[in-house]
């Protein structure tokens, strides 16, 4: 091997080195950006489950309140109008929000 | 955080992989009992099926999880693709409703999850400009 190194010229020892550190810096780049990959889902699902907790804490208050006095339910709607027990006894889930901040707004 | 019930060892491991090549972490159970005890505020997403071994159905599973969990979505997964059902499934607020016998079934969960999560960002972010939530 150094036998043959010796045999090269200055120009070919050049470029094998040259070629050799590109392909160092092609798997430095690829475990680097698979490094920053995982880190990024990891935020991303942290960031998701804060969201989570907080939807479930505010919508546990919204139907929590629901129950104590109609005026400070924020969402229900439907539930508020309706006289009958299923729906008054319908939990308030992610969807009737959604439903109804998409009808705020379109009335906005 | 997403998990889900299914008492096919089978759908439960080509689920998880799939969620996994988008770099998802699914927790799975073939146990009632196990997978009610994972099931927390944080999660957004569960992944239930319909037809559980327990007696129970998936319905009953969703009605109790959204009882306690009322921001989490879930996703029905089945065998059978009653129409009856699947309103009953949709008026009880699931979120999508898959059937499993169709090609790359797992591949559509794996894009309701996205869509599940899409939603919950939205809704927040409205909510916070509504000022319901600082």
């Amino acid at each position: 091997m150094t036998l043959l190194i010796a045999e090269l010229s200055t120009f070919e020892k050049l470029l094998i080195g040259a070629i050799m550190a590109l392909c160092g810096a092609i798997v430095f780049m690829f475990f680097h950006i698979i490094k920053i990959y995982k880190k990024h889902n990891e935020k991303d699902e942290e960031r998701t489950e804060k969201l989570a907790t907080l939807a479930n804490s505010f919508l546990q208050s919204v139907n929590d309140q629901r129950l104590i006095n109609k005026e400070q339910a924020l969402v229900s709607k439907a539930a508020m109008d309706s006289n009958t027990e299923a729906l008054r006894q319908h939990t308030i889930t992610l969807k009737d929000v959604h439903d109804y901040l998409k009808g705020l707004i379109i009335h906005k | 955080m997403i998990i889900y019930l299914d008492d096919s060892l089978d759908d439960l491991e080509l689920l998880k992989r799939a969620l996994k090549k988008k770099g998802k972490d699914l927790r799975i159970f073939s146990r009632e009992e196990d997978f009610n005890q994972s099931v927390t505020e944080k999660t957004f997403a569960v992944i239930i099926d319909h037809n559980l071994n327990s007696g129970r159905t998936g319905l009953d599973v969703m009605r109790d999880i959204l009882a306690k969990y009322p921001a989490c979505h879930p996703i029905i997964v089945s065998d059978n693709n009653d129409g009856r059902l699947i309103i009953q499934y949709m008026n009880s607020d699931a979120f999508r409703f898959v059937y499993k016998n169709d090609k790359g079934w797992d591949g559509t969960v794996v894009k309701y999850v996205e869509e599940a999560k899409e939603r919950l960002d939205l809704v927040m972010s409205q909510l916070k400009r509504y000022k319901f939530i600082k």
